[in-house]
């Protein structure tokens, strides 16, 4: 087994832990009353704002930035091990790299189907929304 | 740090009161100038500290190898050909070809050692000689004569014939222009530069164990390894960082920072795009993105041209493309239209924020001013690139420096053309005060107006700053400047800017308060200036600087880190302001993608800059990795990924005002937001990380010197990931920057024609503020934090 396979199959799994950070980061709250920054204002004001709706724009857009975001990152793995399958597929080498990317496709599978309801009614609401011809002041 | 103490209805002669307590200015001054008065002393010690360069080289058999004058001759010529932007020098410059200190040092090394009985292993003679050779310090200062052995002579001479043969050879084919370098007085002054460096890569400074550059590179032949310092600042600085981090971390649990007492309760109408009428200097900005958006058409394309040459050195798909266009002329483009394109933006967010500060009023002929500045930059942009391409191939004599191309990294345009560009910056900060001259005369000079004006005025300050790096300066001293451009002018002064201008932005959107803002525009001073200004020394670990800047480099551009953690929650804190979810108004927000870019701005800056940033901070990982793909992938996420993400942010703001609305449409900044971001990650996740780590491997287990050469760029792995980048490039430069540019032509095109009168009345321009009528009576006596608790709607 050359280096070049075992690079390219170690470098996924750790693409793999990217997606997971990507993963933690979008479940993080957006809401600017959870922010660190505010956490003195927190205890000065017992009566804080309701926090923001993750539904409410532009919360909604954290989710799908980091869904999106991990989705290419998983088709980098899979473009990188395809691509390495080409030039190195003994069947050690194979087995590796295709052990290694499979938790990619995985993701990618259950990422796109995550996308595809946000990408319905909400998103082309708040489109039509921005495109509907204003009055003046 | 409270902020009580001030309320916005007073005024004192005339002017509105400061905004914000007194502490934070306080703080702001103090931090910055610490900062400062060590940035002084480390300045005096760079000159007193620097590697010397001896009046002559000789054998101790008397044989004269090269003086003083032939090793400042060979760095002219080094910047004259534009070699800092094909290989480097102490780690810096551009990364394709050979880093030259490591190359002399690994090549002569192996010389001396084949000319004292060919054997490496660490117990043999051999090695005892030639480290012996290498680290004995036989410089005399009162004669001003180093000594070298007549096995370095030897070295110097074969050396002299492999350089010759790299730099001049009449097929090209390493990423030079084909017979690029011929004149053998060249070729012998150049290896004289390369040897100086090589020396004081490897001789001990005077009194101590290790060399001029903190045993930099790493070279088991001459025993460089790293020093005591560079671990014990490493663990250091670490520490640091935690205990900057956890301080910060508690100061933010005990004080109420921002100074609120009750959340934001007024309902405000944004004005629709189509109904807010632009002043005639707002309407020049048009040509200003366009012009921004060609010139990063350019630029990306360049920078596909520099990454072919990674990929395939051989040939461009057949065309002579190194005839005309070398790697190291279209890496010098390629970096400098990287600060042209994003000034250019900053430059036109400037002056299409000016009249809405002032509340619409413009001075007269403010819109010829910028025409002339938009012309007078455009000939700067044409005419430094030109001259550089001019300069490499010695078209223009004597003017090289002058005219062509002075060749530090960065600040490659010649010098005519750099005072040029500061002249030009200056000209804008007087534009604008032009146009804010009403407002300042009845502000607090700690208010924002004033701070927008101020962060202005740093651009064209600390870019000056780079007029000190000449071609005849000395290596080190350059450095030192050169980086106070590239760290400091960028990493501190365009991110205060960059605060400054998005806080007022939402300021000026009515989505933020004042004083809201003033507070984060105060703690980013205080948090940055902590740790950027004397963390510009994090670049000047090996480049002759004596251990100081290193311990201080270290430690100070740790705590860089501390604001990047807190204040990325600072994009989304304003967007959470923007929601308003209870206070609803009754217009859309129209910049729905321009916020997006902000995001975009937070998110790289927190990766591109604190990820990757801090990854190759540590000096112990710098001194194996500097100079690597590492740190392209850094400097691609952190500038593309905030100042350019920025740039195109200011852009899609302004545009939406420019391009009427019946010509709008999400549909382009959507998919150029996409593209860009997308496209970026690809470059960095696909190419850059995975090569540069590789690259970094290479380096602890075959050494600098092997894993900066061309043999291991052009290795199978190498060459294979630099191609496997190339649908993250196509995506950015088809999806994001096309798009783009057609946008600002739009803006163009079509460019709103309402414009604002002279003599209309002064008001908010966008948007309008409305009272409910259940608080319209507290609202006198309510502060401009907002209204008091109790009235919150539920
Ligand atoms: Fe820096």
């Amino acid at each position: 087994m050359s280096a070049e396979p075992v690079f390219v199959a170690v470098y996924t799994v750790l693409l793999l832990a990217v997606v997971g950070v990507l993963e933690f980061q979008r479940r993080q709250p957006t809401s600017a009353w959870d922010a660190r920054v505010f956490t003195g204002y927190r205890r000065a004001v017992p009566d804080a704002p309701r926090p923001a709706d993750p539904a409410d724009w532009p919360h909604s857009e954290v989710g799908r930035f980091h869904v999106v975001l991990s989705l290419f990152i998983s088709a980098i793995a899979l473009v990188l091990v395809a691509a390495e399958l080409v030039r190195h597929h003994r069947p050690l080498e194979s087995a590796a790299l295709v052990a290694a990317a499979s938790p990619h496709a995985l993701v990618a599978y259950r990422y796109l189907r995550h996308l595809r309801p946000h990408r319905g009614p909400h998103g082309q609401d708040a489109r039509r929304q921005d495109q509907q011809p204003q009055e003046g002041p | 740090m409270g902020t009580s103490d001030a309320t916005a209805q007073d005024t004192t002669g005339g002017r509105r009161a400061r905004m914000i307590g007194r502490g934070w200015v306080q703080a702001a001054v103090l931090v910055t100038a610490v900062g400062f008065l060590v940035l002084g002393l480390l300045a005096v010690r760079t000159y007193q500290a620097e590697p010397p360069i001896p009046d002559r080289v000789v054998t101790s058999t008397g044989r004269t190898l090269f003086t003083g004058d032939d090793v400042r001759e060979g760095q002219r010529a080094f910047l004259r050909n534009g070699l800092m932007e094909y290989g480097s020098i102490f780690g810096h410059g551009a990364y394709l070809g050979p880093d030259f200190t490591a190359d002399y040092l690994h090549r002569s090394a192996e010389s001396v050692n084949k000319q004292y009985g060919d054997d490496t292993s660490s117990s043999s003679d051999a090695h005892t000689r030639t480290v012996e050779d290498f680290r004995t310090n036989r410089y005399d200062e009162r004669t001003g004569t180093l000594v070298w052995s007549p096995a370095q002579g030897e070295a110097f001479e074969q050396l002299t014939g492999h350089y010759a043969d790299l730099l001049g050879r009449p097929e090209g084919k390493q990423g030079l222009r084909p017979n690029a370098i011929t004149d053998p007085a060249d070729i012998h002054d150049l290896t004289a530069y390369f040897g100086w460096s090589a020396w004081a890569a490897a001789a001990e400074r005077p009194g101590k164990s290790y060399s001029y550059t903190n045993n930099w590179p790493s070279e088991s032949l001459v025993e460089n390894e790293p020093t005591g310092h560079t671990v014990l600042w490493s663990v250091l600085s670490l520490i640091f960082l935690l205990v900057g981090a956890g301080g910060l971390f508690a100061a933010f649990g005990r004080w109420n920072f921002l100074g609120w007492h009750g959340s934001d309760q007024r309902t405000l109408r944004f004005h629709a795009p189509g109904a807010v009428r632009l002043t005639p200097a707002q309407r020049t900005t048009g040509w200003f993105f366009f012009v921004m958006a060609a010139l990063f058409l350019v630029q990306t394309l360049l920078g596909s041209a520099t990454q072919h040459y990674r990929a395939d050195l051989g040939s461009f798909f057949g065309i002579p493309l190194d005839e005309w266009l070398p790697y190291n002329l279209t890496r010098t483009w390629h970096t400098q239209l990287a600060i042209f394109w994003v000034v250019t933006s900053f430059l036109a967010i400037g002056i299409f924020l000016a009249p809405l500060i002032s509340r619409g009023w413009e001075p007269a002929k403010q819109a010829l001013l910028s025409r002339l500045l938009l012309g007078a930059l455009t000939v700067v942009v044409v005419g430094s690139l030109l001259g550089e391409m001019a300069g490499m191939r010695g078209w223009l004599g004597g003017l090289w420096s002058w005219f062509g191309n002075q060749g530090w990294e960065y600040l490659d345009l010649g010098r005519v053309w750099q005072v040029l560009l500061v002249a030009g910056m200056a000209v804008w900060a007087l534009i604008l005060f032009r146009g804010l001259r009403r407002r300042l005369a009845t502000e607090s000079v700690a208010n924002m107006p004033w701070l927008f004006f101020l962060a202005a005025l740093a651009l064209p300050a600390f870019y000056a700053v780079g007029l000190l790096a000449t071609p005849n300066s000395t290596y080190t001293t350059a450095d030192f400047w050169r980086f106070i451009v590239v760290h400091l002018w960028v990493e501190d002064f365009l991110e205060l800017f960059t605060t400054v201008t998005v806080a007022y932005l939402f300021v000026l959107l009515g989505v933020v308060r004042e004083r809201v803002a003033l507070a984060v525009i105060y703690l980013d001073i205080v948090l940055y200036s902590a740790g950027g200004v004397i963390g510009t020394m994090h670049h000047l670990y090996f480049s002759g600087e004596p251990a100081e800047h290193l311990a201080l480099g270290a430690t100070f551009s740790a705590l860089e880190v501390v604001p990047l953690l807190f204040l990325t929650v600072e994009a989304w804190s304003f967007l959470q302001l923007g929601a308003r979810r209870h206070s609803p108004s009754s217009t859309p927000f129209p910049h729905r993608w321009a916020v997006m870019f902000l995001a975009a701005v937070g998110f790289w800056n927190f990766l591109g800059a604190g990820v990757f940033g801090f990854l190759i901070n540590l000096p112990i990982v710098s001194y194996y990795e500097i100079g690597t793909g590492l740190t392209a992938n850094h400097a691609h996420a952190a500038m593309m990924g905030v100042y350019g993400m920025l740039a195109v942010g200011f852009a899609v703001f302004a545009l939406r005002y420019l391009i009427p609305e019946h010509r709008w449409s999400d549909r382009w900044p959507r998919l150029s937001f996409w593209s860009l971001n997308l496209g970026l990650a690809w470059m960095s996740f696909a190419t850059l990380l995975p090569g540069g780590a590789l690259q970094l491997y290479k380096v602890l287990d075959a050494g600098y010197a092997d894993a900066r050469s061309l043999g291991y760029l052009r290795g199978p792995t190498n060459t294979f990931l630099e191609w496997i980048r190339l649908p993250g490039d196509v995506v950015f430069i088809v999806g994001g920057v096309l798009p783009l540019l057609w946008m600002t032509w739009l803006g163009i095109r079509h460019r709103t024609t309402a414009a604002r009168l002279p003599d209309a009345p002064e008001q908010e321009l966008l948007f309008t503020e409305v009272v409910p009528a259940d608080v319209e009576g507290h609202a006198a006596e309510a502060d401009d934090d907002g209204v008091p608790a109790g009235q919150e709607e539920r």
